[in-house]
């Protein structure tokens, strides 16, 4: 949007930037700094903007939560196997609706668009008997597959979206040149459409990370990802160990905040490409 | 002749291969789609007319589960619990994410940094946001209250007065969210050509009458995007209100999503559980009927058939 720099335009410009800041930015940086921050601090008031940093909160940790580095290596696992699983579903399929017309392709597209209306809330209850007659409960592997399932319908449509993008032409000539469709795939199209596929990958890996809903449900001790973990810490029997918890907290959201940082050229693209184009 | 016949037939083959390629290009994902959620579903309906129990054979109920589940007490609260939840935070997360929009689509200093900024959210689960927004509306402790209290006004009771708990869902819920509609209604804002404006501003236009009779009509489709987007996610929310309350205080935030996670998980009435879990399918796909249709068309678009 363009304006003219009119004196209550400017006004509002920078009350409302400095409200969107201390409303984004301030709760998360009240986090890490009260992760940091002696229990005897965290609830003093006004809020001390200058304390000695200590980490003992973290040292806490693991008597007040033995299983959370667990759950953090069970989160990154499922985040990482997932998006791979995703990712080698979604990119044929992809380029199959980018490329070609056919019967199949029109009703599975259509399948792929009910399928991402279905509220995934309802699935957990015809899942749960069969994946505990089949050993999938208290097991990464039920996560990763319904992590992937939830997020091939619109992997495959980014990266069709993607695919549309790179010239036919190319391919055309990469025929002429004796170039079969799998190998016009794997050595024109994916080189191309490398952005989708990072940004594919992102979006489950930060879905998969953050989930609670499924990995509530499906998990078990062994296999408890961090977000439950966490919830377990805020629902304890006595009082809430505050101090603990912003330090779990701030193992759990820094690490996603720094790749979601380094990443950040190719998700934009996604989503502007992707979910929004009409 | 038999080398003719041989060229046919290898024709014929390749014929085959080329016509079957692209189906079997997108078998994997569509059968995966079909194991993991159209069976489940198909599974959910016909539960959903039985009484199952866990170690015996289904028993045929008819519509019991769902007469039963419209006379149940907490459905009543839960529908309209959802239906709530559902309204004000779409309005929240649209409202917010329209305003910020605006804000950040013109062009100035550290204007990508801002935009990462508001994108912070979206990366934070929903249990993050839950401890941070408590540790702020803790009785007695939370800075929110101390600052209220400081200022001569009562603390919240967030955990025991009703309203105010769902004032602090809602903030959360809205808080986590509104990236979303931010992004949608962000790149439709810069993709307006820069002349629209230039050329009202000559013929002598304010800014508030740029905004509303340029901009405002050519993002209503995003605004409806991420309307249609944030409802559906609302609506199947499970998380927000059970990490935060359980359904509390005494079953007040109940949602039909926590309603039928206490019927499966804590009650394992899986058949009852499933009349609720189509009440809710078919509800979210009635709302997203609509938007369907024109998400298919613009797959399949002009768009011609390449190599």
């Amino acid at each position: 949007m363009t304006y003219q720099k009119t004196v209550p335009m400017r006004i509002f410009r920078w009350v409302g930037v400095a409200l969107v800041i201390f409303f984004t930015a301030f709760p998360v940086a009240f986090l890490f700094a009260s992760a940091f921050k002696h229990p005897a601090e965290i609830f003093a008031f006004p809020p001390s903007l200058i304390f000695r940093p200590t980490l003992r909160n973290f040292l806490d940790l693991p008597a007040e939560a033995p299983t959370f580095y667990l759950s953090l290596r069970n989160s990154a696992v499922v985040a990482i196997t997932a998006s791979v699983l995703t990712v080698i579903l979604a990119v044929p399929a992809g380029y199959a609706l980018s490329r070609y017309r056919r019967r199949f392709l029109q009703a599975s597209a259509f399948f792929m668009l009910l399928v991402r209306m279905y509220p995934p809330i309802v699935l957990t209850v015809p899942l749960f008997p069969v994946f505990s007659a089949v050993g999938l409960v208290d097991n990464l592997l039920a996560l990763i597959l319904l992590y992937s399932a939830l997020f091939v319908s619109l992997c495959t449509w980014l990266m069709k979206v993607y695919m549309d993008e790179v010239p036919v032409e190319l391919e055309e000539a990469a025929t002429i040149d004796g170039a079969n469709s799998w190998q016009r795939l794997t050595r024109v199209i994916l080189p191309l459409s490398v952005h989708g596929v990072v940004a594919t990958a992102v979006f489950v890996s930060i879905f998969a990370w953050k989930e609670y809903t499924f990995a509530y449900i499906f998990t078990g001790a062994r296999t408890q990802t961090a977000p439950v973990v966490l919830d377990l810490m805020l629902t304890p029997l006595t009082t809430v160990s505050w101090g603990p918890i912003f330090a779990a907290s701030t193992l759990q959201l820094f690490p996603i905040l720094v790749f979601v940082w380094l990443i950040q050229t190719y998700l934009t693209a996604g989503m502007k490409t992707g979910g929004v184009k009409q | 002749m038999s080398g003719r016949f041989t060229y046919d037939w290898n024709s014929r083959l390749t014929r085959l291969w080329r016509s079957g390629f692209p189906n079997l290009l997108i078998l994997p994902a569509t059968l995966f789609l079909v194991l993991f959620i159209l069976l489940p579903a198909i599974r959910t309906l016909i539960m959903s007319f039985h009484e199952v129990t866990h170690g015996l054979d289904d028993v045929f109920v008819g519509f019991d589960n769902y007469v039963r589940m419209v006379r149940h007490r907490a459905f009543t609260t839960a529908f309209w619990n959802t239906m709530f939840f559902t309204l004000t935070t779409v309005l929240g997360e649209v409202g917010i994410g329209l305003v910020v929009a605006v804000l950040l689509s013109t062009r100035f200093r550290a204007q990508r940094l801002l935009i990462s900024l508001v994108m912070v959210p979206y990366a934070v689960s929903e249990v993050v946001a839950i401890i941070i927004w408590r540790y702020m509306f803790e009785p007695r402790v939370g800075i929110i209250n101390f600052m209220l209290t400081s200022l001569g006004f009562e603390q919240i009771q967030w955990a025991t007065q009703i309203n105010q708990t769902w004032m602090l869902i809602i903030i959360l819920r809205v808080w986590v969210q509104y990236p979303f509609s931010f992004l949608i209604i962000y790149s439709s804002l810069i993709g307006i050509p820069k002349d629209l404006y230039e050329s009202a501003f000559i013929d002598g236009a304010t800014n508030w009458q740029a905004f509303h009779r340029i901009s405002l009509p050519l993002i209503v489709p995003a605004i409806n995007v991420a309307s249609i987007f944030a409802f559906m996610f609302a609506f199947r929310n499970f998380a927000t209100v059970w990490i935060l309350t359980r359904g509390g205080p005494m079953g007040q935030t109940e949602l039909l999503s926590t309603m039928l996670y206490r019927q499966s998980f804590r009650h394992w009435r899986f058949g009852f559980a499933s009349a609720i879990a189509v009440v809710m399918t078919l509800l979210t796909f009635a709302i997203a009927a609509y938007y369907m249709r024109g998400m298919f068309h613009s797959m399949f678009g002009q768009r011609k058939e390449g190599v």
